[in-house]
Parts: C-alpha cells; sequence; structure tokens
C-alpha cells in the first residue's frame, strides 16, 4: 500500500511541477510608436518636431488615381510586353495611374524570378514574394498561375478575383478612371537627410465613403526606377539569344518602409479628433540605393475585398 | 554532450573487448550505404548538383551485457542524396545512449525513442528512408512497481537536425508523464475473463522562452488525455483522447485556441473475415517543442494516418495524403474477406477481397461566439478575440460540405457550364481527400497468382499542397494488374500493370500577337483568351514493371513510368519556358529505371540507373518531396 501512494506521490508531483500556462490576456500594451530620430541629423526630436514636422492643410485632391500592379519576372519573355502595356497606360494618364513591378511569380520565387550567370541581379523582395504567393497559389482558384499577370488597384473587373490578365489592364484602368469614385484620400510630406539616408515620412488618411466598413490598412512600398539589366525578351535578328542584357526595368518593388506587406490598419490609435488618421514613420534607406531612382508608392487598402481605394506616389523630397 | 559521446564509446569499447575474448555480452546492429551519380535531364526538370555524386550512410551498433545497453549511430552525409531534407550534414555521432534495466526498472540516458499510447501526445521515433528523427535528448526512467502497471517519465531536448556532423537541439525542453493499468492483472474479480481491459493516461508538457515582442505567449505548454483498449472475443475497441492547451505557433497562425486529438478503432475477425472501422478527430495538434518550426521538424506528437498505405507506384507517390495537423476530421473503412477454396468464386486456393475506404474533411470552425477585434493580431490575416482565440469547434464538428456559399452564383455557373454537372461534395474546399479501393487477389495455381486493384482518390491540392499546376481537387481513377509466376523453384517473374487517368480542368490563357519594331520595341497587336479543357496537372500516367528473381541471391527489375503529358502543366510549362505556342499534343515521357540486385546471407547489393520523376515519398502520413531524377543509384545494406 505504501508503495502504491508513493507512486502515485511521485506522479501527480512532476505533473504539477511541469505544468502548463494560461494566458488570459495575449496582447501586451505597446509603447506608441516612436521614429528614430538618430537618422535625424540636426538634433533631436523637438528639433525635428520644430523644424520638420508637417502642418497639413485641406487635401484638395478629388480623384481617386489608379496603381497597376505588373507580376513579372526578367526571364519571363512575355512580361515585357505587358510592362510596355503597363507603361503605355500609366502615360496616357499623367498623376493619375502609377505601375509597381512586383517580381514574383504564384508561388513566389518561379523560374521567372531566379538569378544565374546571365540574370545575375536578384530583383525580388519578401514583400514581392509574399504578394504573389497571397494572390497566387494561397488565393484559392486564383487565375494568376503565371508571369505575366497583374491587378489594377485589384479590382475586381468580374472574374471574381483582384487579379487580372494584361489584356484587362486597360479597361479596367479605363472603368475605375472614369467611375473617378474617390473613397479615401491620402497626403504624404517626407523628409530625407542625405548624411544618415534617414527618411521620415508623415502621412494623412481620410476615409470619405463612410459606407466602407471593412478593415482599411494604409501600405508604403519602396520603388527602384530605370534599372539597368538583361531581360528576357523576344529579339528577332536584335537578340537571336532572347535577352536583351541593356533592358531597362521601371518602377520596381523593392519592399515596404515598415515591414508591412499589407499595411497598417486605419484604427482607433491612429484616429484624430477631425476625423483623419495620421501615421508616421523613419526608415533607413539601404546604402546600395541611389535616393534620386527611389520614390514611395502609398496606397489605402480593404482588408476583405483587396481593393485599392486611393494610390499616390512621392518622391524623397 | 561530448562526454555521454565519449562514454559511449569507452563502454562499447569496453563491450568490444569482452565480447571477442570473454563469455558476455552481445553486439547487434546495421548500416547502409547509398550512393547517387546523378546527370542533368532537362526534360523531366532534373539538376545536377555541384557535386555530382552524393552519399548517405549510417551505421547503428548495439550492445547489451545483462541488463545494460548502451547504442549509437554514425550518420554521415557527404552531401546528403537528392531530395534528403537539409536538416542533415556532415559526418558523425548522430545518436547514443546507456541505460539499465531489470523487471522493475528501466533508465536510459542519451537519445530516447518512446512513444506514449497511440503517439498523439508524445512519439519520438526515427525513419531513415524519411530522413525523420525526432528523439529526445535526456532521460527517460520506465518503472514496473506491478505486473500489469507500467509508468514512464521523459526530459529532455530534441533532436532538430544533424550539422556538420553534430546533433542540434530544439529550442524548447520536453517534460513527460505516462502511466497505464491492465486492468485484468491488477483486480482479481477480472483475471481471465474474455473482456481485456488496458487504461493510460499521460501528461506532457514543453518549455520554450517567450521571443515575441507583440505577444505574451505562454513558456509552458501542457498537453494531457486519456485512453482506453478492450477486446473482448473477436472484438477490439480502443480510444484516445488528447487535449492541448494554449500553444500560439507558425503553424496555427499564433492564435491562442486549445487543441484536441481523438482516435477510436474498432475491430472484428474471424477466419475469412477482417471488419475495421477508425474515426479521428483533429484540430490545432501541431505540437512542436519549438513554436517557430514547420513542416517535420521537432514535432512531439505524431497523428496517425486514417487512410490506407498503399505501394503502387502510382498509387503511393503522385497524389498521397499527408496527416494535417493544423486540423483534419478523417473516417476509414475495411473489410477483408476470403472466399472459401473448394467454391466457384473462391477457385482452388481461395481468393481475397480487401475494400477499403478513407475520407478527410476540415473541422468546422465557427466565429459565432468570437468576438472579433480588428488589427489587433500581430499576424496579418489572422483575427482573434481579446483573449487570442479566433474560433470554435467541437470533436468530429466538420464543415458543412453541401454549402458552397463561399463560391459567388457566376462561378457556380460558369462550372456549371464548364463541367456539365452542379459542385457536389468532392469540389468543396473543405473536403480534403477520399480513396475508395478495391483490390483482389487470387492463386489460380501453384505458379501463377493474380491481383487487381482499382483506386479512386481524390486529394485537394490546396490543402495538402503536392503540385504547383493545379488548384483544388485532384481527382484519379487507377487501376493496377499485377501477375506472378513462379517458373521453378528458383526462377520467379512479377508484372505490374498501371494505368492513372485525371480529370479534366477549364483554363483561361492568353495568347499574344506581337512584333519587334526597328527600336527594339514590342509592339502588341492583339491579344486573344483562349479557354478550353484540359488534362489536370501532369495529366495521364502508365507504369509497366517486370520483376525477376533468381532465388536466393539475384533479382532484376526494369520499370517504365509514361507520361502521356497532354496536360495543365505543359501550359503552365511552356509560360515558364518562354515558348511561344502551346504544345499540348507533345509527345509522352518515359520515365525507365532499371535496378539489378544481389542478396547474400545478410548483405544486399542494389544498382539502378534511370530516371525517377518528382513525386512524394510518404511514412504513415508524414511526407517529403523526392525530386526528378536521372543517374545511378547504388546501395549496400548490412545487419549483424
Amino acid at each position: 500500500m505504501l508503495r502504491k501512494k508513493f507512486f502515485i506521490a511521485i506522479g501527480i508531483v512532476s505533473v504539477l511541477f511541469i505544468a502548463c500556462d494560461k494566458v488570459n490576456s495575449p496582447y501586451p500594451v505597446l509603447p506608441s510608436t516612436e521614429l528614430d530620430y538618430t537618422l535625424y541629423p540636426d538634433g533631436d526630436s523637438a528639433h525635428y518636431y520644430a523644424n520638420y514636422w508637417p502642418t497639413w492643410t485641406v487635401n484638395t485632391n478629388t480623384d481617386r488615381n489608379v496603381l497597376i500592379e505588373d507580376f513579372t519576372g526578367h526571364k519571363c519573355i512575355y512580361c515585357p510586353a505587358a510592362a510596355v502595356e503597363a507603361e503605355n497606360i500609366e502615360a496616357a494618364n499623367p498623376g493619375r495611374v502609377f505601375v509597381s513591378a512586383v517580381h514574383a511569380s504564384p508561388n513566389g520565387l518561379g523560374a521567372f524570378q531566379s538569378t544565374d550567370a546571365t540574370f545575375i541581379h536578384d530583383f525580388t523582395c519578401p514583400t514581392a514574394l509574399e504578394i504573389g504567393q497571397y494572390f497566387g497559389n494561397e488565393w484559392s482558384g486564383s487565375p494568376f498561375t503565371g508571369n505575366p499577370f497583374g491587378s489594377v488597384s485589384r479590382y475586381d473587373s468580374g472574374n471574381g478575383f483582384p487579379v487580372q490578365s494584361p489584356t484587362s489592364w486597360s479597361n479596367t484602368a479605363n472603368t475605375l478612371l472614369t467611375a473617378n469614385d474617390l473613397k479615401v484620400n491620402i497626403q504624404a510630406a517626407t523628409n530625407f537627410f542625405p548624411s544618415t539616408s534617414g527618411l521620415f515620412v508623415h502621412l494623412e488618411a481620410e476615409v470619405l465613403d463612410q459606407a466602407l466598413t471593412n478593415e482599411l490598412k494604409l501600405v508604403v512600398q519602396l520603388h527602384e526606377d530605370s534599372l539597368v539589366a538583361p531581360q528576357k525578351y523576344p529579339g528577332g535578328s536584335s537578340y537571336p539569344n532572347d535577352i536583351n542584357d541593356n533592358y531597362v526595368h521601371r518602377d520596381v518593388l523593392v519592399g515596404t518602409i515598415d515591414g508591412r506587406t499589407f499595411g497598417q490598419t486605419l484604427d482607433d490609435g491612429h484616429l484624430d479628433g477631425n476625423g483623419k488618421y495620421y501615421f508616421n514613420y523613419s526608415y533607413e534607406l539601404p546604402a546600395q540605393y541611389d535616393p534620386s531612382n527611389m520614390h514611395l508608392i502609398i496606397y489605402v487598402r480593404d482588408n476583405v475585398t483587396e481593393e485599392i481605394y486611393h494610390v499616390i506616389e512621392k518622391h524623397f523630397d | 554532450m561530448k562526454k555521454l559521446t565519449l562514454g559511449v564509446l569507452a563502454l562499447l569499447c569496453f563491450g568490444t573487448a569482452n565480447a571477442q575474448g570473454i563469455e558476455s555480452g552481445t553486439f547487434t546492429g546495421n548500416m547502409e550505404s547509398i550512393f547517387q551519380y546523378l546527370r542533368p535531364d532537362s526534360i523531366i526538370d532534373a539538376e545536377q548538383p555541384a557535386e555530382k555524386g552524393l552519399l548517405n550512410s549510417y551505421m547503428n551498433v548495439f550492445y547489451r551485457n545483462g541488463g545494460f545497453k548502451a547504442g549509437m549511430r554514425l550518420e554521415s552525409y557527404l552531401p546528403r542524396i537528392l531530395g534528403y531534407p537539409n536538416q542533415f550534414d556532415g559526418t558523425g555521432i548522430g545518436m547514443r545512449y546507456v541505460g539499465y534495466e531489470n523487471d522493475f526498472i528501466d533508465v536510459s540516458l542519451g537519445s530516447i525513442y518512446e512513444q506514449f499510447g497511440s503517439g498523439m501526445i508524445l512519439r519520438t521515433y526515427e525513419d531513415r528512408a524519411l530522413g525523420y528523427d525526432n528523439f529526445i535528448d535526456g532521460a527517460r526512467v520506465i518503472v514496473k512497481p506491478y505486473k500489469g502497471v507500467t509508468f514512464k517519465g521523459v526530459y529532455g531536448y530534441q533532436r532538430l537536425s544533424f550539422q556538420s556532423g553534430k546533433i542540434v537541439h530544439a529550442d524548447g525542453i520536453v517534460r513527460g508523464f505516462d502511466g497505464q493499468v491492465h486492468l485484468n492483472s491488477v483486480i482479481k474479480p477480472l483475471e481471465g475473463k474474455q473482456l481485456d481491459i488496458t487504461l493510460g493516461g499521460s501528461f506532457v508538457s514543453k518549455f520554450q522562452r517567450d521571443n515575441r515582442d507583440d505577444l505574451i505567449l505562454p513558456e509552458n505548454v501542457g498537453s494531457y488525455g486519456g485512453r482506453f483498449a478492450l477486446r473482448y472475443k473477436r472484438f477490439t475497441v480502443d480510444g484516445e483522447y488528447i487535449i492541448k492547451e494554449q500553444d500560439p505557433s507558425t503553424d496555427n497562425g499564433y492564435i491562442y485556441n486549445y487543441g484536441h486529438a481523438a482516435v477510436f478503432n474498432f475491430g472484428y475477425t474471424q477466419k475469412g473475415l477482417g471488419i475495421m472501422f477508425t474515426a479521428k478527430s483533429v484540430d490545432n495538434m501541431s505540437y512542436r517543442s519549438d513554436r517557430t518550426q514547420v513542416l517535420q521538424d521537432v514535432l512531439i506528437n505524431y497523428l496517425p494516418a486514417v487512410n490506407k498505405v498503399h505501394t503502387y507506384n502510382l498509387v503511393s507517390s503522385l497524389y498521397p495524403w499527408a496527416t494535417q495537423p493544423v486540423g483534419e476530421i478523417a473516417y476509414q473503412g475495411e473489410v477483408l474477406y476470403k472466399v472459401k477454396r473448394g467454391t466457384k468464386l473462391g477457385g482452388k486456393y481461395g481468393t481475397s477481397i480487401n475494400f477499403n475506404a478513407s475520407f478527410a474533411m476540415r473541422p468546422n470552425r465557427s466565429t459565432d461566439n468570437i468576438n472579433v477585434v480588428s488589427g489587433l493580431h500581430p499576424i496579418e490575416g489572422v483575427e482573434t478575440d481579446i483573449e487570442g482565440s479566433a474560433y470554435s469547434t467541437g470533436i468530429f464538428d466538420h464543415a458543412d460540405l453541401n454549402n458552397f456559399d463561399y463560391v459567388s452564383d457566376e462561378d457556380q455557373e460558369a462550372f456549371r457550364e464548364h463541367y456539365g454537372r452542379d459542385m457536389n461534395y468532392t469540389d468543396h474546399r473543405d473536403f480534403f481527400w477520399q480513396d475508395i479501393n478495391v483490390n483482389i487477389y487470387r492463386k489460380f495455381s501453384k505458379k501463377f497468382n493474380l491481383r487487381l486493384s482499382y483506386f479512386n482518390i481524390m486529394m485537394n491540392n490546396d490543402v495538402n499542397k503536392v503540385t504547383d499546376y493545379a488548384h483544388g481537387p485532384l481527382k484519379t481513377n487507377i487501376g493496377v494488374i499485377e501477375a506472378g509466376y513462379k517458373i521453378n523453384k528458383k526462377h520467379s517473374l512479377r508484372f505490374e500493370l498501371q494505368g492513372l487517368f485525371i480529370n479534366k480542368v477549364y483554363e483561361e490563357y492568353d495568347q499574344y500577337s506581337f512584333y519587334t519594331d526597328a527600336d527594339n520595341n514590342i509592339v502588341v497587336t492583339d491579344t486573344t483568351t483562349i479557354g478550353e479543357k484540359m488534362l489536370n496537372d501532369k495529366g495521364n500516367w502508365l507504369t509497366f514493371l517486370v520483376e525477376y528473381n533468381v532465388s536466393p541471391h539475384w533479382f532484376f527489375s526494369v520499370m517504365n513510368q509514361y507520361n502521356l503529358t497532354n496536360a495543365k502543366s505543359v501550359y503552365q510549362l511552356s509560360k515558364y519556358d518562354g515558348f511561344g505556342e502551346f504544345d499540348f499534343n507533345r509527345s509522352g515521357i518515359n520515365h525507365v529505371y532499371v535496378s539489378v540486385g544481389y542478396i547474400r546471407e545478410s548483405t544486399r547489393v542494389t544498382v539502378g540507373y534511370g530516371r525517377q520523376r518528382a513525386g512524394l515519398f510518404c511514412v504513415g502520413g508524414v511526407c517529403r518531396v523526392v525530386p526528378a531524377s536521372n543517374g545511378l543509384t547504388l546501395s549496400i545494406t548490412q545487419s549483424f
């Protein structure tokens, strides 16, 4: 009997000794986001606030802009044709249409995006691959099964998906531009300090259409423009190997400045008493980038339908 | 670690000295060496590694002397063979232990392989073919205080990988306790009764530091449950139910739901008849000693596969099912019937008929009682309430497979138009797996036997991704004819003919018309969207196999897997290759593989050469991807 009690006691003590934790509230109270003022070379936060913090005026914009996402790859021979299509639409609508070259396959990194001895430059980035995967293989039934493909403000133009073939881009862009239904307005201010490569970004977002009840997210992407590097290209006699060594890669998505591919929520934490949302960022531009070739693409997306309600482009002033 | 290894080596050397000259102690063990020389083959997308040659080797040595025991395994990957997980690299000691046991106690120190119950709460094991090894490096004590009563305790770190010839441990520590009682041995009135009862219970806990700033993570995660096994005459019933407490991880998107796993088995056997039924309910039961790990790494538990293990090439490796630890509800039934010999149906030697069916589907995850707070959770796309719960579900509560509300009316109409029928449960996103198969075996004479098999398999590629060329259900019908012919006492032949026929899917693609102008700009002149039905994924397959055995030493085999390729993958590959036109009628691809083997006592040498297509290799619902290859494989195994 004593032996039985002994073993039962050992069992109970062992279990109690290594018992489990119960977390009733998993979300810690985070300190408010603070900017990294070491990137401001002229002083401290108070100095920055006094000299550079923007004074917002009424946003007078009344147009809804359009973003064309071009899912592409440097080894994709059809992709230059799609890029031309996107650039033509952008050129025909200056200041209203912007392009983002997302180097990704439906599986993220695909054969078209891979590097080798000829295609040395890696145009992919974690943000682009995540977008590609999300709208490709992870989206059940997605028609994005290979490059080139893309989206026009991730607007569902009737195929049931936020992505569409390049052949539809022009029609969809025209539909959105003609309707010009501005549901969310955005304005931005930036300050770039070359000595520290420090970029400060201040954004204001205003929801104009109160019928929008889905969660909205603000995305700030970084793009690099006019990179010359090889591209698979249907060349005929000019490019016998179907490779254009001097192809100009435009508007290449290289990441987001806050590490959030799908953005920050327009929530109460960013809501001001005037009914508008405010976001502030600091970012150190990596040394490999030339600031004059860089720009930001800033947009607000619907977290349910994925539609991009408005987009602006901002250079480093 | 180093000290333990040296200790084991010293003990083995001591044992060797004894074994060579003196009476006591026994050595057993085995070894295997697999060498591959691979060639590039653009037709099947096979690559040649930079080293060209690859080598996997291992040797197990076990020593026993009275109650003392010790063992070790030397492993070598120079580098690992194609498709083997990247957790294996270098040469060194991959497993070692020492221990002592008698009738009362069993104590082990070192690499521990252990299982509590069915393994749903804890199972550490090794599968060389799969490249799976999750032993616990630490201590184990097994105590048997009474006849029919067993207590077990384990404590240690799991093996995560083997890098540069050294064991790398997981981040978290695992502690477990298990007890089992055979009631017929303990309770006197039950002794000798036909009703045989065994009861058991387990508790396992893992500890890992909270390494996130944006969440408060439970550092000690507990899991517990009970089990029973009854046997009465020809009937057996057993079951186990496990609960896992809050365990936010990469697998579950860092939600704080409890998890559960339940398995129940029923069996009936009599001469010529066997009936089996299994039901499994699993939700949020990925249980690892490192919450950030994925795939097959440092799993503490094992969730048994509830589907038949197939061996025919086209059935087992193209579209197999892998257990879904994040959640699945599965059922399997099987009937084995042997028609008596001497009857019209049974023939001279009797005929065996085996029918098996298994199904798997997603658990119902209701958010009705979850007060979701948007934007609260740091993981994109995951929504929870203030306590971190994302949904509620119950045991054997599966998704409604008749509800297609998630598909728009337009898409349902398009489906009808393209496929000529309404969507049914096999098209539902929450239906994972269906396998209905039957096989009939008959021996016609002492020399000739025949086995006919049919398999109807549906696998949801969105859940268990095996191919980049398909979305949703992959539906196949597979037929197999297998025949054996014994030429004489020493010589025999075996044939297999397999055919896999896959469903068709409707695909749309764009065709560009363009030219390059004088400035080398592309000018698109026209685009056309073309829609047509094509065979899903890689299309239909045929496999032919012939084996010739010369007993007891030699065997020879030739296998050809023939891919008809009039399929969706051709369209996709055309895109990826940048071809201008899609040749859907491209001729088939042969995958010929020839092998020769020699067996002498406990030594076996096998040489194989040829093409092997890409596929999955699965054992017990755990799978690894095997890329396409073309080349030579030499394998030597030896046991002693």
